[in-house]
């Protein structure tokens, strides 16, 4: 066996598993460090599939930020694990029954003779010189100059969603407002009333 | 790529996106600085960037090219919808800005979500790559989602904004699948390569077997984007939770956009495994219409009624692409523009009577309508029985199109049980005619609809009559289309 | 030797996972995102897979965009979550049920 596929086997076998563990976790925060176990295993892959740049992407894209924000958000929210609990254990055994049968047939249609090693050569590794992040880019910014542009767009959406949603006006954090402290007048802060002296009300 | 060659003189065929790109960066802008006294401001410059976009879009009407390396494409259809998109959407705004002013959500976001929901649509209705209908489908579908949600203090629509989030984004992970199997067997994004493989003569039948995994991914795909059963779980839900204006938006331009990736997709695309997929269509159809013209029965939010009637038009404009002719193409083409125009209009309807904090969302809200307002509940009977397909209104010849494909394509059991549903679905807009007309008002109804909002809600009411006197043109425009 | 065919049925393997993981995990919305990243890392291992057997790099543009949008969805899907949350104090919902009220 080669070296490139023991590394398959073994980094193949960190993916389902991490996953696996995933779906059937109690704990959200768990789940979260599964997905990134898995999402580390899922770019040493694609390491070797010779996709460098994306392997780094995901790494620092997914791990670096939009893992940090599930986190982030998990801890902001106090899940309540309980009823999640209750749910969990009524559909786990038809769910694990299901998805079973449906990767078997995958698996039937995948190996029926289109994607094996007669038909698709592994291609020769690229020369030590080769860069990925080279042809990508020379291809990103030429023939998919208009996608690249709407990736923008897209990201664009994402600021102004997030901000329409989240953002509130400070009503609530206290603030100094420095002009309304130096313009205050007396009359603003103290209110003379006259008490007379003599009438008390006597408690009960 | 050394032999990349960027042709500027390209950028015209794309003039409509390009313009509306810069004309969103540009109100983003300036409504961060106008103060609140202008705050029409944004409001007009979204109309009138729609209106020139449509401008730009009806000039290259005719014109075809292939651009930016095969990821644009700029041909007769598309420049059509493109046309129809901007004329619904200016008339769907006129109608949201009544609604948004009632309730509070007048924002200069609002109008900037909408624009790019647009241009999502619009990338959807050009691409010519697997790559920019994913991209387009998503510029349009995140700004759906932030718009409904855009109500923030509401729980139901921050509800049904994240379920329509989360089965979209379901959704979407299974359209990707299906493409990445596409892109394996044919070895492109590319819908017109895609095409020439798809054709071919000389596929085996394993190539065929991965070809129709990757189709039953798409079509699970498409079916989630138009809401047809069992794909349709977000669509109730959504429309009653969603702020009403909102709901509108959803129900009406977006179907171009779906139909448009259905074409893009499964025609142009592969045109090739047609007989497959229309087997898959007919389950999709018949469900659709069944389901929806049933549970519609049972409803009283009539919001929640439209959304089960939106499901049993679905069901007829899919039933349209099984026959595999252009005729049947065309006849769900028409189907699509008949079905916005009384969706728009019965959705007009129901925002025109909102108040300061009241949601005309009840069926019971109708009652003795006729009375308050004769001229709004005679637009009212129009959208009712022109869904329930009666003569001479619009709705009737759309489907009258429909079945006569359906049935020339030897499919008559199909045509039947559309038939026998039809039938079933007008009870249910029967039932809102007879509260409009022959039911005492509890309570006062006013419709509180400025001029502008009246006027446009009036052609457009009268449109479903007038079209429906000359059905036959539109019916050649749109087959004219494929 | 490992033919392409060993990384389609991994990813369909994971992508399945994910698919339960959303039948089981009906009412957890974090836990539906993570499964809905878990099916689309499925999906872009497939286009590289595709990518590498074929000497296409197209492939892996399209899984650059995929990341792309979906770092957009998880912000504003966490946005509309952390809406959900001030309105009712919970973030539970079932997605396939009805809405009530």
């Amino acid at each position: 066996m080669e070296f490139s596929s023991i590394l398959f086997y073994v980094f193949g076998f960190c993916f389902v598993a991490s996953s696996a563990m995933l779906v059937i976790a109690r704990n959200t925060l768990k789940a979260a460090m599964l997905l990134i176990l898995s999402f580390f295993s899922v770019a040493s892959l694609w390491l070797l599939l010779e996709a460098e740049f994306l392997a780094i992407t995901l790494i620092l894209v997914y791990v670096g930020a939009v893992m940090v924000l599930f986190l982030f958000v998990i801890k902001m929210l106090n899940i309540d694990q309980s009823t999640i609990r209750a749910k969990f254990t009524t559909y786990l055994p038809l769910g694990i029954f299901v998805s079973m049968v449906v990767i078997a047939q995958m698996a039937l249609v995948l190996s029926a003779g289109q994607f094996d090693l007669e038909t698709v050569e592994e291609p020769a590794r690229h020369i030590a010189g080769y860069s990925n992040i080279t042809e990508l880019a020379s291809d990103l910014y030429t023939t998919y100059v208009y996608p690249f542009e709407l990736a923008a767009v897209l990201l664009l959406i994402a600021i102004i969603s997030a901000i329409t949603l989240v953002h509130r006006k400070e009503s609530r954090s206290k603030r100094q407002n420095i002009s309304e402290q130096v313009s205050v007048q007396a009359s603003d802060r103290v209110r003379l009333a006259s008490i007379s002296s003599t009438k008390t009300k006597k408690p009960k | 790529m050394m032999d990349y060659q960027f042709n500027t003189a390209d950028l015209f065929f794309a003039l409509p996106e390009l313009f509306m790109i810069a004309a969103i960066a540009l109100i983003l802008l300036l409504d961060l600085f106008v103060s609140e006294r202008f705050q029409n401001l944004t409001y007009y410059l979204t109309q009138s960037t729609l209106a020139i976009t449509g401008y730009f879009a009806f000039n290259l009407i005719g014109e075809s090219a292939v651009i930016f390396d095969g990821t644009y494409v700029l041909d007769t259809i598309g420049s059509y919808f493109k046309v129809f998109m901007m004329v619904f959407s200016i008339v769907a705004l006129v109608y949201s800005r009544h609604y948004l002013r009632a309730h509070n959500l007048l924002k200069g976001e609002y109008f900037i979500l909408s624009l790019l929901s647009v241009l999502g649509m619009m990338v959807m209705v050009s691409a010519h790559s697997m790559l920019t209908i994913y991209l387009g489908l998503e510029i349009m579908s995140l700004s759906l989602y932030t718009l409904i949600a855009i109500a923030r203090d509401r729980a139901v629509a921050v509800e049904a904004a994240l379920k329509y989030f989360v089965l979209g984004a379901i959704a979407s992970g299974l359209l990707l699948y299906g493409m990445s199997m596409i892109y394996g067997i044919t070895g492109s994004l590319d819908i017109g390569q895609i095409a020439a493989f798809a054709t071919g003569a000389n596929l085996n039948s394993e190539q065929v077997l991965i070809l129709n995994f990757g189709l039953v991914f798409l079509v699970i795909g498409i079916a989630f984007k138009f809401g047809a059963v069992p794909f349709h779980m977000w669509v109730p839900d959504v429309y009653q939770g969603a702020p009403t204006s909102v709901t509108m938006f959803l129900s009406t331009v977006p179907k171009f956009a779906a139909t448009a990736m259905l074409v893009r997709l499964l025609i142009d695309g592969l045109g090739g495994l047609q007989a497959y997929w229309a087997d898959l269509f007919i389950i999709l159809a018949i469900l659709s219409i069944g389901l929806g013209s049933l549970v519609a029965l049972m409803q009283t939010n009539i919001k929640r009624l439209l959304a089960y009637s939106t499901i049993s038009h679905i069901g007829f404009i899919l039933l349209g692409f099984i026959t595999g002719v252009v005729e049947g193409y065309g006849a769900a083409t028409f189907y699509v523009l008949a079905y916005v125009l009384m969706s728009l209009t019965a959705f007009g309807i129901i925002i025109a009577l909102n108040k300061q904090g009241f949601e005309a969302d009840q069926i019971v809200d109708f009652r003795g309508l006729s009375k308050h307002s004769p001229w709004f509940a005679l637009l009212m009977l129009f959208v009712m029985l022109s869904m329930a397909g009666v003569p001479p209104f619009i709705g009737f010849y759309s489907k009258l199109f429909i079945l006569q494909q359906v049935v020339s394509a030897g499919y008559i059991y199909l045509a039947v049980a559309a038939v026998v549903f039809a039938v079933i679905s007008a009870y249910y807009y029967l039932q809102i005619i007879k509260t409009m007309y022959f039911d005492d008002a509890e309570k006062e109804i006013t419709v509180t609809a400025p001029l502008d909002m009246r006027i446009i809600l009036s052609i457009n009411g009268a449109l479903i009559l007038v079209l429906g006197l000359m059905p036959s043109y539109w019916m050649e425009l749109a087959i004219s289309l494929f | 030797m490992i033919a392409l065919s060993d990384y389609l049925i991994l990813s369909a393997i994971v992508f399945c996972i994910g698919l339960a993981g959303i039948f089981i995990n009906r009412t957890n919305i974090i836990m539906l995102l993570m499964c809905v990243e878990l099916i689309l890392a499925a999906v872009n291992t497939n286009f590289i897979a595709f990518s590498y057997y074929s000497s296409d790099v197209a492939g892996q543009i399209f899984v650059f965009f995929i990341l792309t949008v979906a770092a957009a969805e998880v912000a504003i899907g966490l946005a509309i979550l952390t809406l959900m949350y001030r309105n009712r104090g919970s973030i539970d919902v079932d997605v396939t049920n009805s809405l009530k009220g």
